[in-house]
């Protein structure tokens, strides 16, 4: 079908279109010399990306059932309210999506 | 894990940061593993070598233009094509990259290129989770152990095939959301308003996508932006009051 070099071509070009938008902000960027409104707009960055990567596509991270991913997410919320540990809400939320898939 | 932040935001140490690292990479290097196994096994169905697989993860490293970019090759769509999209897809990066830079303290020029390339949706969310600035050394660390899960991952999918029962590999993958929502939890415990930046962002990502010439790949981008904007202004304080 497709040839070594155009594999290798394809990847390239992939990865110099990824790379680029991934470098300049961390050349042209610098912390100490940010007005401090545009500061707070960043600062809220990471929240808003959390919640788009969240909703809606987390909301089908089990394939085909949306209950069962809406259900692992809530455990995931759950044990995250209360304990603030990312490995116990991995793993339990983990073991949860599996029992639920292998039970339904 | 945010507890056991101690190591000082401006310390460089090395081998703590790395230890940081790996620690925080963990629930990554999980998620990555079995979602690369995918990848080296849909790359193995689809005709390709091995090489190409590697390729693919060690040279570009984002995880959902890969699997796309797949798809579009079996399809014989053009390169061109294939480009273009990447870039749509990947340009959230951009963003991140943003956020990530005016939260490094003090990168040296030669660690800034292998930043940049670490720069994913799960190396970014978790790395900013860690309060104050952050080391370069500790966020190298973080991108990293990801990498190299991701790389072998896709390497073990394309020798072994179906070893991981589907439903497990379908687990896995969905412990990346699962880790999202375990960064997202506690920071609207501290400060509730988050959560309205959150579902602002989710809702308009949602929505934006149904917008002709949106498309998903858009749609994430101006959600962030407008939902980050638009509580610049509502919230004009800033929750984060480790953020100085």
């Amino acid at each position: 079908m497709y040839q070594m070099n155009n594999i290798l071509i394809i990847v390239l070009l992939m990865a110099l279109v990824t790379y680029i938008p991934r470098l300049l902000p961390l050349v042209f960027v610098k912390a100490d010399k940010l007005p401090e409104k545009f500061k707070l707009f960043l600062s809220y960055i990471p929240f808003a990306v959390l919640g788009a990567l969240i909703i809606p596509d987390g909301l089908t991270g089990i394939p085909d059932s949306l209950w069962i991913s809406v259900t692992v997410l809530a455990v995931a919320a759950l044990v995250s309210w209360y304990k603030n540990n990312v490995i116990l809400a991995f793993v339990l939320s983990v073991a949860a999506a599996w029992g639920l898939q292998s039970l339904f | 894990m945010l507890k056991l932040n101690k190591i000082s935001k401006a310390d460089n140490k090395v081998i703590p940061n790395i230890i940081m690292g790996l620690k925080d990479a963990f629930p990554i290097m999980l998620g990555y593993f079995s979602v690369a196994m995918a990848f080296g096994l849909l790359v193995k169905s689809a005709d390709l070598y091995l090489k190409d697989a590697v390729l693919f993860s060690t040279v570009v490293f984002a995880g959902a233009s890969q699997f796309m970019v797949l798809n579009m090759l079996i399809n014989g769509i053009s390169v061109l094509s294939i480009v273009t999209a990447t870039f749509l897809v990947n340009f959230r990066h951009f963003i991140m990259s943003a956020s990530l830079s005016s939260r490094l303290h003090k990168p040296h020029k030669w660690q800034i290129p292998f930043i940049a390339f670490g720069v994913t949706d799960e190396t970014f969310s978790v790395v900013m989770a860690r309060e104050g600035s952050l080391s370069p050394i500790y966020v190298m660390a973080v991108s990293f152990f990801s990498y190299i899960s991701w790389g072998s991952g896709t390497i073990a999918g394309f020798l072994l095939g179906t070893v991981i029962p589907e439903a497990l590999g379908d687990s896995l993958g969905m412990g990346l959301y699962v880790l999202f929502m375990s960064l997202l939890v506690p920071e609207i415990k501290k400060a509730p308003k988050i959560l309205w930046v959150a579902l602002t962002a989710g809702v308009l990502n949602s929505v934006l996508r149904y917008v002709p010439l949106i498309g998903s790949s858009w749609s994430l981008v101006l959600g962030v932006l407008l939902s980050a904007l638009l509580f610049t202004f509502i919230f004009p304080k800033g929750v984060d009051v480790s953020n100085e």
